[in-house]
């Protein structure tokens, strides 16, 4: 049995700037808080979620659609933690 | 969108002398200003729009490269400057490491992907190890603007 299956969900972009560098570097704090493998992948480019230089080249335009990966410890925990943040759109839960 | 196309070469400075993320952000301003790329009048205003910009989070985004930015009124199109500080200079990284290449962007609100499209094309650029190191080496800004259009043209894969 596969111990550390792949983890995927998919999101869209609903920011009308595109994913730009501040939603970018929160992407970036909550993958860091997971020691899993997390990718964000768009059409057949990834990157690495832990890397904003590596997400910036995949110019993720407001509507796309992105896949979140994750393999690893927690890596179910860190799919939905970073879903979470695209479904809030990038705002603090509470607001 | 090239690299070219919206770096003003009269205005990359490659002899940075900062030690601060303030300065380093005024001397960039400053040199859009000089050159006639930004009005002097909104100088003022673009430093603190990028400052409170840096507010929300650094665009020093690892590697020794940071891309200060801000959306402002007083610019028809996209304008940046590129500038090297060789003894590197604390800009809160996201990695804890000193930045030694900065890309200063200005672009007008309304046109959001330009500017996504600028950052894609520095950040392309600059996963090159290639390219990160022949910037920091350039001494010139002639060597700056030959390897700005090296990049584009994809010579130095």
């Amino acid at each position: 049995m596969d111990r550390n299956p792949v983890v995927t969900r998919k999101v869209t972009v609903n920011l009308k700037d595109g994913l730009h560098l501040h939603p970018i570097s929160q992407i970036v704090q909550v993958a860091r808080q997971y020691a899993c493998e997390i990718r964000i992948c768009k059409d057949d480019r990834s990157a690495d979620a832990r890397s904003p230089l590596d997400m910036l080249t995949l110019g993720v335009e407001f509507g796309s659609v992105l896949r979140l990966e994750a393999s690893g410890d927690q890596a179910a925990d860190a799919v939905a933690a970073l879903e979470s943040l695209f479904q809030n759109n990038f705002l603090p839960a509470q607001s | 969108m090239k690299l070219t196309d919206f770096v003003i070469p009269e205005a990359i400075i490659t002899d940075l002398h900062v030690t601060s993320k303030e300065e380093a952000i005024r001397s960039l301003v400053r040199s859009l200003g000089t050159c006639g790329s930004i009005q002097l009048s909104d100088q003022e205003g673009i430093v603190a729009a990028i400052l409170k910009r840096e507010e929300l989070g650094s665009t020093g985004i690892g590697k020794g490269v940071a891309v200060p930015h801000t959306k402002h009124p007083s610019v028809d199109r996209l304008v940046a400057t590129v500038a090297l500080c060789k003894d590197g200079v604390d800009f809160a990284s996201l990695d804890g490491e000193d930045v030694f290449i900065l890309f200063l962007l200005v672009s007008p609100p309304d046109r959001p992907g330009d500017h996504l499209r600028a950052l894609e094309s520095i950040s392309r650029h600059l996963r090159n190890d290639r390219f990160c190191n022949f910037l920091k080496q350039a001494v010139t800004v002639k060597s700056v603007v030959d390897l700005l259009e090296e990049a584009d043209n994809n010579q130095l894969v």
